[in-house]
């Protein structure tokens, strides 16, 4: 993807709309529970749009891949509560990290073959 | 929570995950054998965040933490990256990315904290 004035824009976009949702629902659904669904949700996101062929356009891969799917998900988040949940209960926590780590793949692969089934 | 949700509040997280966002866009154009520019984007975040959590400011280490760390960072794209990797056969690349996203991007949160409580209080 050519990254021109018109990309930028709409990532920022997208990033802003994104990150909006992703900072509301984490007021309103509560830290961690929001964390680990707007990765799997946003993952599974990526994957169904992915799967189309039909939206692979720049313009709609900057607004709603790069932006909107990137910007509603966080690696910083997931690393945040990982350090945080360290400190209470030690290394094990990093062995469900990896675990979350694999659902995410796991939900962008479903949704992507699910996608790629469905739309023709 | 009522600071949290007031709309300046909310424009500033927009805001600032907007900006994250745009920087991530050009730092993902590095590319090699391995996703190179979101694991640093992802890295680059998550001490951001952990320098945000030492602000004296609670409002201004949500902007940043929430907002620039969050547009920054993605696990939607890492989860597509490694899942590219693994359709590809490249089981070891798509093991190595995951180990070194986790371990980095925890370690980098740690030593943003660090890095924040020396020099913000």
């Amino acid at each position: 993807m050519q990254i021109s004035a018109k990309i930028i824009r709409l990532t920022f976009l997208g990033g802003a709309l994104g990150s909006l949702l992703r900072f509301n629902m984490s007021i309103f659904l509560g830290e961690l529970f929001s964390l680990l669904l707007v990765n799997l949700l946003g993952a599974a996101l990526l994957g169904w749009l992915n799967g189309d062929k039909a939206l692979d356009k720049p313009e709609f891969n900057a607004m709603w891949k790069t932006g909107f799917a990137g910007g509603f998900t966080t690696m910083s988040g997931v690393a945040s509560m990982l350090v945080l949940g360290a400190q209470f209960n030690g290394w094990a926590v990093f062995a469900i990290g990896l675990v979350f780590l694999g659902l995410g793949v796991l939900s962008y692969w479903l949704s992507f073959q699910q996608s790629r089934k469905t739309v023709r | 929570m009522e600071a949290l949700t007031g709309p300046l509040t909310l424009l500033f997280v927009a805001l600032a995950g907007g900006l994250g966002s745009v920087i991530r866009l050009f730092v993902s154009k590095f590319e090699g054998k391995l996703p190179w520019g979101i694991l640093i984007a992802n890295v680059v975040a998550s001490f951001v965040v952990g320098f945000a959590q030492q602000s004296p400011s609670f409002l201004v280490g949500i902007i940043v933490a929430s907002g620039l760390a969050g547009g920054l960072s993605t696990f939607s794209t890492y989860a597509a990256q490694t899942t590219n990797l693994i359709r590809r056969g490249r089981i070891a690349q798509a093991l190595f990315n995951t180990l070194a996203t986790l371990a980095l991007s925890s370690t980098a949160v740690w030593l943003g904290q660090l890095a924040g409580a020396a020099l913000l209080k």
